[in-house]
């Protein structure tokens, strides 16, 4: 029997596989990046120490993305297992994209990062440079098809159910390629990582500056930092804002619930920077309004009125009385396919098929669901309003914590004194593990608001999962934490050694402690 | 007697990378073979339209999973 335990657990499991994949992902995404300018600059001035900038910050690139690598493949285990009925509903689109990114872009990323470690010597300077470029390109390439499988889940757009199949097919792939809200999540999410690994490199430098060691090679990285991440996050901030008007598009019922909207306001409604939602009584206690900005972000107009949560329930009762006859009449087609009755009511009810199929939670036959089911279900198409409101403010309040982080670190960095100012080496010190709480949260917000569905509309949660026994998952779920953690244990302990042994690490012999407590003596120059 | 390891593999990162790479195949093998194996949920399209019709009662998982429900 499919228990809200199952449901939940299975959630649970795919959250915390997924969360933790997301913490090695952006600092791959960024650094390809980050490496490819550095790269370029050494290749056109043929400074030594931009090669040694490539190869120190190549080092924790490498050891980021071996122990990152594999954490997402258990997620692709999981759409098999624990989610059996999701994957033959929905396979034939959602698994075209990522067998595309396996093919295409995991292994032109997993190629050249071979060639980048160990082509040093075997290619001259722009060969390399080549396959730098074409690392970054299969790290971003990867994120894209992800990203277009993502966002086909929260808006299923270029697809079919056929009641013969009981799949959901594909009847336009470049309208599932080119779908607004895939492109959006992507650019946003890639920028999201370019900010992370600027961050991360910032913040390292900060710290030998702070030593006041390795100053030539930490003044010089801090710059490309200062300005590559004042660049990503002003994009993460623009497209950010692009994402919320395709959310606004796609899943009105995501962007009222972020918002915490729960009457329709007078257009351009305005954005709540503050409130204390109380879900009971659907009303904000303690509000603070920005007027007009949600309706420019929402809908890029001024006279165009963003729903709030009371309509959006309302039309979704609607959805759901007619997604009835949809379930009934599949029910008929399934036992006669040849029921020119049934499929006429099928073909009128078919676009709210899945609001019909929200009652099989309450009952096997959704022609007998009484009034206080179909509220229920209708209750259910509402995500909770609380942690979405709070996950995306954290995000958002981060993102400009960033901007004000990268506008100073660039702006002393052209002024040419960011050594002297040593309380900003700190904040960028300290503030590296915050874009990865950013990017976490907002995975929370795009993830758990698309709640009650897998597919957006299509398909909801509780008839993705497979029937599993509870034991299991969470016996598996156990398994993945310790493992997982055991992992993220080595990445901060290898990556805390290798950053503070630093470019001596390089074996280049101009670097601080090379000469000194023989801490070269563990890297050998000949094979670094 | 000495074992004569490829250049590659002297340095000490690539060691460590290495060794981290072969313990991770091993534990998510480990992991594969103690909760995934054998057990697939085979689904098809009348498996999911019983499951869709009445989902409290549709089909536990997979043939050779120790499961009595």
């Amino acid at each position: 029997m499919i228990t809200e335990e199952l449901v939940d657990l299975s959630r649970l499991q795919f959250a915390v596989t997924a969360l933790y994949h997301f913490l090695f992902v952006p600092l791959t995404i960024g650094l390809a990046v980050m490496l490819v300018v550095m790269e370029l600059t050494y290749v056109i001035t043929n400074r030594p120490v931009y090669k040694d900038m490539v190869r120190f910050w190549g080092k924790l690139f490498g050891i980021n993305f071996a122990l990152g690598v594999t954490t997402g493949i258990t997620m692709e285990f999981q759409f098999g297992t624990n989610w059996a009925y999701y994957s033959h509903y929905v396979g034939d689109i959602f698994g075209a994209p990522l067998a595309i990114e396996g093919l295409m872009a995991f292994f032109l990323e997993s190629t050249f990062i071979g060639l980048f470690f160990f082509g040093w010597d075997r290619l001259n300077k722009w060969q390399h440079f080549m396959v730098t470029v074409l690392m970054a390109l299969g790290s971003n390439l990867s994120a894209l098809w992800i990203l277009i499988a993502n966002g086909w889940m929260q808006n299923p757009v270029g697809s079919e159910f056929s009641f013969i199949t009981m799949r959901m097919e594909m009847t336009d792939f470049w309208a599932v390629v080119f779908n607004p809200v895939a492109q959006a999540k992507f650019v946003h999410t890639v920028s999201a990582g370019y900010v992370t690994a600027s961050l991360f490199v910032l913040g390292i430098s900060s710290y030998y500056l702070l030593k006041g060691r390795d100053l030539e090679f930490a003044r010089r990285s801090f710059r490309v930092a200062a300005g590559f991440g004042f660049a990503s996050v002003l994009s993460v901030i623009v497209l950010g804002d692009e994402s919320g008007y395709t959310v606004g598009e796609a899943q009105q019922t995501k962007m009222a619930a972020i918002e915490a909207m729960w009457e329709t306001e007078p257009a351009p409604a305005s954005f709540t920077v503050f409130a204390i939602p109380n879900e009971a009584e659907m009303r904000n206690d303690y509000a603070l309004h920005i007027p007009y900005v949600m309706g420019l972000i929402g809908t890029r107009s001024l006279t165009k009125e963003l729903p709030g949560i009371k309509e959006i329930k309302a039309k979704n009762h609607e959805r759901i009385l007619s997604g009835i006859h949809a379930v009934t009449a599949l029910e008929a087609l399934r036992k006669n396919r040849d029921d020119a009755a049934a499929l006429a009511l099928f073909e009128q009810h078919k676009a709210d098929l899945g609001f019909g199929l929200l009652l099989k939670k309450y009952t096997v036959d959704v022609s007998q669901a009484t009034p206080a089911m179909i509220q229920q279900a209708v209750d259910d198409t509402i995500p909770d309003v609380t942690p979405l409101f709070w996950s995306f403010r954290i995000m958002v309040a981060l993102g400009f914590a960033f901007l004000a982080l990268f506008s100073l670190a660039l702006f002393y960095s052209i002024k040419g004194n960011f050594i002297e100012k040593k309380w900003l080496l700190r904040w960028a010190l300290w503030f590296i593990p915050l874009p990865w709480v950013a990017a976490e949260l907002g995975w929370v917000v795009a993830e758990y608001g698309r709640q009650p569905w897998t597919i957006y509309g299509v398909l909801p949660t509780h008839l993705s999962v497979s029937n599993l026994s509870v034991g299991n998952v969470y016996a598996s779920l156990a398994g993945f934490v310790i493992f997982y953690t055991v992992l993220l244990v080595i990445e901060v302990y290898l990556m805390q050694k290798y950053a503070r042994l630093g470019p001596a690490s390089l074996g280049t012999g101009r670097y601080f402690g090379e000469t000194r407590h023989g801490e070269t003596a563990a890297v050998k120059p000949a094979h670094a | 007697m000495k074992l004569d390891l490829p250049d590659c593999l002297r340095h000490r990162l690539v060691r460590d990378i290495a060794l981290t790479l072969v313990i991770k195949l091993v534990v998510i093998i480990g992991l594969y073979q103690a909760f995934f194996a054998d057990h697939g949920v085979p689904v098809d399209a009348d498996t999911l339209a019983d499951h869709i019709s009445n989902p409290q009662q549709s089909t536990r998982t997979a043939p050779g999973a120790p499961h009595d429900y």
